[in-house]
This record gives structure tokens, sequence and C-alpha cells, in this order.
């Protein structure tokens, strides 16, 4: 007992806590790529290379930044990016779900709709952004479709899959009471299914955010892609990695808050939560 | 065995056949009838004719061979740098609290914005694409791995313990095979985003490719050629995704898909 008290911990326990390192490691990280940078900005290579024309540094970032906000640029591009996503990314829930419902109550839709939706899923279908905007031209219209078809398909497919593994047991026990169909549906099959379709929900984020961008690297007159594109067609990293940088955030913060309601929605599946939290996606059986 | 027996018994494959000749037969009729503009609209005729001149003109192994490069070059490398730095997150608590923040912050990257950067820095060719391939493939193998590796059974890691076993033990007959199934997850989920890599980052600058045959047709209203490169594109994805499934269930039989 004494010896344990004798012993002084070195450091602060909240100095070794995990979001302590986390966040230093963030710190540190950043202040290494700024030195980095300035110790390359001293060689002969800088100049040789054009490494400006490429690799920027966080102050330049920082600075990029506060430009672009004070601008309205900034606010402008990210708005009308925000836009597409909450059009493609909305209507790709209205599809999704209904259509992974109905894939998952009836044989005989599976049956017809199966190969197609496999082979979507597997597709790169950003492949098809340039063909979309020769179709559709420039604007909100085209990209959201884009969006629409990168985010689609996982929520449908886990929707599918939530529905297809709902406990047996469950279902034979409201059977058991007399239970009518909507009852086993809307008190068994949907609830157990949510955690699978907000799964789904989430690892389409990652998936609409790359949509959004790419279609409007190609083609739009606004937007976080737009914006990234023209700056680093005239060699200024800065912006680009402001937009970069934008976007993560956004990820993350959507994905922590889908995390949450996932929470409340099923908090019996918190403890499932962490294998199937970690970008795993649900595959048909 | 009459034929009602036989559709039940192969109901799935039949309907499947079924819907996709529908599908198609109804696009090619929309196509011929309702639109016939082969600036907008183009059948699966019209694609299969590209396709075929494309083939002849030696055009298409082309395409196809410089995105397959990057996509496997830029796949390979992200796959052993994803699985080892995977497992020594996974091992040492110290690296994985270090590198957990960035890992987290680049896994949600879109790291196609990038694809510009990397051009202007290494050129239109290869390596500027195995580059942007290699991000994107590196992150999903390497979460699921850490993942499968810390979410064992703990029970399981005891039982061997309890009976002597070394770490070394633990490590190859029990986290190992314990994580296989999220790690190949991992490895499926890499190839769509590094798909996307290759073809997106072909879209920006590149001379050659299925990205590169994508963008240069439709912008000179090739519509059908654009088409030739999906097409290619869902084949070689599906492919991809199913000979994995099938590794999955060889490799780690005993993994159901769960949610």
């Amino acid at each position: 007992m004494k010896a344990a008290a004798e012993r002084e911990p070195r450091f602060p326990a909240w100095l070794g806590s995990p979001r302590m390192i986390a966040a230093c490691s963030v710190v540190v990280g950043i202040g290494l790529w700024q030195l980095g940078y300035e110790a390359l900005a001293r060689t002969r290579y800088f100049k040789a290379y054009a490494i400006h024309h490429f690799l920027s540094s966080p102050l330049q970032v920082v600075q990029a930044f506060g430009e672009l906000y004070r601008s309205g640029e900034l606010l402008r591009h990210s708005y009308f990016s925000f836009l597409e996503f909450a059009y493609g990314f909305l209507l790709a829930i209205a599809v999704g779900i209904p259509v992974g419902l109905l894939m998952a109550t009836v044989k005989k839709i599976n049956y017809y709709l199966d190969p197609w939706v496999s082979c979507l899923y597997a597709t790169p279908l950003v492949a098809l952004a340039p063909v979309i905007i020769v179709w559709f031209g420039l604007g909100i219209l085209p990209n959201s479709l884009v969006v629409f078809l990168g985010a689609v398909f996982p929520i449908l497919l886990n929707t599918y899959t939530g529905i297809k593994s709902v406990k047996q047991n469950l279902i034979e026990v409201v059977r058991a009471f007399g239970g009518s169909r909507l009852q086993l549906f809307f008190k068994v099959m949907i609830p157990d299914a949510t955690p699978a379709i907000i799964t789904g929900i989430r690892l389409a984020v990652g998936r609409a955010v790359i949509s959004v961008v790419v279609a409007e690297l190609f083609g739009a007159e606004a937007g976080l892609g737009f914006m990234v594109y023209f700056y680093s067609q005239r060699f200024l990293p800065g912006p680009v990695f402001v937009g970069i940088v934008v976007l993560v955030v956004f990820g993350i913060v959507s994905f922590l808050a889908l995390e949450k309601v996932q929470g409340w929605l099923s908090p019996w599946y918190a403890h499932q939560l962490r294998r199937a939290a970690h970008g795993m996606e649900v595959e048909q059986p | 065995m009459s034929a009602a027996n036989v559709y039940r018994a192969h109901e799935k494959k039949f309907d499947a056949v079924v819907s996709v000749v529908l599908g198609l037969a109804l696009w090619e009729l929309i196509d011929s009838f309702l639109v016939n503009n082969p600036l907008v609209l183009v059948g699966p005729s019209r694609v299969a004719a590209s396709f075929l001149s494309l083939l002849s003109r030696g055009v298409l192994a082309r395409h196809v061979y410089a995105t397959f490069t990057e996509f496997i070059l830029g796949y390979l490398v992200g796959v052993v740098v994803g699985f080892g730095v995977g497992v020594v997150m996974a091992l040492s608590r110290h690296t994985k609290e270090v590198l957990g923040p960035w890992v987290t912050i680049w896994y949600n990257a879109p790291v196609i914005l990038l694809a510009p950067l990397f051009i202007t820095a290494l050129g239109l060719g290869l390596v500027s694409k195995m580059a942007i391939v290699f991000i994107a493939a590196v992150f999903p193998v390497l979460f699921n791995t850490y993942t499968g590796m810390t979410t064992v059974d703990g029970r399981l890691i005891e039982a061997v313990r309890a009976f002597g076993g070394t770490r070394r033990q633990i490590f190859f007959k029990v986290t190992l095979p314990g994580a296989l199934p999220l790690v190949m997850t991992g490895l499926r989920l890499s190839v769509g985003r590094a798909l996307v890599g290759a073809i997106v980052s072909e879209f920006f600058g590149s001379r050659a490719g299925l990205g590169y045959l994508i963008t240069a047709a439709s912008e000179a209203f090739r519509t059908a050629e654009a088409f030739v490169g999906v097409v290619l594109l869902a084949v070689g994805g599906y492919a991809t995704f199913e000979v994995l499934k099938y590794a999955e269930r060889k490799i780690a039989p005993w993994y159901q898909y769960r949610v």
C-alpha cells in the first residue's frame, strides 16, 4: 500500500488521457508539416520542382481560409455543395429505404431487381458524371443526381440486409400471440433493422461527399469541388487544402451525428456498434 | 421433372436472366423508338457496336491496360501498408493513440480532391494515379484490420492463455484468424474506392485509361463510347467484388455476415 502511494505519477492523469494524446498528435503533426515545409522551402529543390505549386503549409492554408471566408467565396461554394448533397442524399434515402424494404419482403421483386442492384452497387458510378453532365447541363440537378447514384445503393442494400436478418424467434413470438402482418412489420422488422439502415446511411455519407466533389470538379459554376479545381488549375494549393479540411469536418461531424442518432433510435444496439461502426459494410447474404 | 418444377428449382436465376433481358430490351426500344438521338441516349446495340469498333482498333486494350495497372499497383501497395499499419496499431496502444486521429481524418477525407495536386506534382502518367489509388485504398483496409483485431472475442484469447499459449501463438492462432473476415471486408471496400480513385484521377489529366476514354468521349458527344467505358468498369468492379466474396467464404467460412 505504502509503495503504491510513494510512486508519484510523472504526469497528471489528464495529460495521458487518449483525448489529450490525440489532440497532441494532431498539433504535433501539423507543426511537423509546417517545419518540413519551411525546411523544404530553403532547399534548392523547392524552386527546381516548383513545389509551391502543389504543396502548401498549414499557415498558408489558414491564410487561404481567411481570404476565401472574407470574400464570401467559401460560404457560397459550401452552400452550393451542401444543396447538391442534401437533395441527392434525401432522394437516396427516400428511394433506397422503400426499395430495400420491398426487396426484402417481396421475393419476386428481389429476384428481378437483384442483378441490377448488385451490378450497379459494384460499379464506380461517379464514372457516369461526365455523361450525366452532358445530358443535364451544368447546375444543381445533374450534380444531385450523381450524389443520388453514389448514395442510394449502400442504403438500399443495408435496408435489405437489416430486414432479412431480423431474428426469427422475435417474428415467431409475434405470430404466436396473433400479431397481424402490419404489427409484425412495424413493431419487429422496422425497429430491428434500424441500426443496419443507419449504418447504410452512414456509409452513404462518405460516398455522397465524394460524388458531390467529383461532379463539381467536372462541370459546375460553384461548389467546393469547383473551387478546388479552379485553384488547382492556377497552381494555388492553399484553397485546395481548405476545401479538403471543410469536407473532412463535414464528414466527421455527420458521421458522429449519425452515430448519436443510431444510439437514440436503437440503444440496445450500442454493444454491437463497435464492430459495425468502423466502415464495415453490410453485404447481401 | 416437369417444366414448372425446373422453373421453381431455378427461379432466382431464371428471374435474373429475364430481368436483365427485359431491361436491355426496354432500353433498346426506348432508344430506337422514343428518343432516337445517339447524342443523348445509346441503346445496348449502339454500345455493343461501339465496343467492337474500339476493340478492333486496339484502342480499348490500351485504355483497359492503363487503368488496370494503376488500379492493381496502387491497390496492392495500399493493402500491404494498410494491413501492416492496422496490425501495428492493434498491437501497440501508443501507436494507436498517436496515429488514431490522423487515420480518422484521412479515412473521412475525400482524398480525390488531392488528385489535381498529385497530377501537378507527379505528372500525367502512372505514378500520380497510383498514389491516388493507394491513398483511397489504404484506409478501409487499415481501419478494418484494426477493428477486426481489437474486437476478437476476449474469451478465446483467455482460453489460449489459460492453456499456456504464448503471445505469438495468440497472435497467429486467435487474433489474426479472428480478424480475417473484417480484413476481407476492408479489401472489398477498398476495391470500390480504389476504382473511383483511378477513374477520377484520369478525368483530370491523363493520356490513357477508361476514365480518359469516358471524358474524351462524352466531351465529343460520343456517348456510346463513354458507355463502353462505364460498362467495362461495371464488369470489372463486379468481377473483383465476386472474387473477393468467394475468397472470403473460402478463407473465413465460419463467419456470417451480421449487421
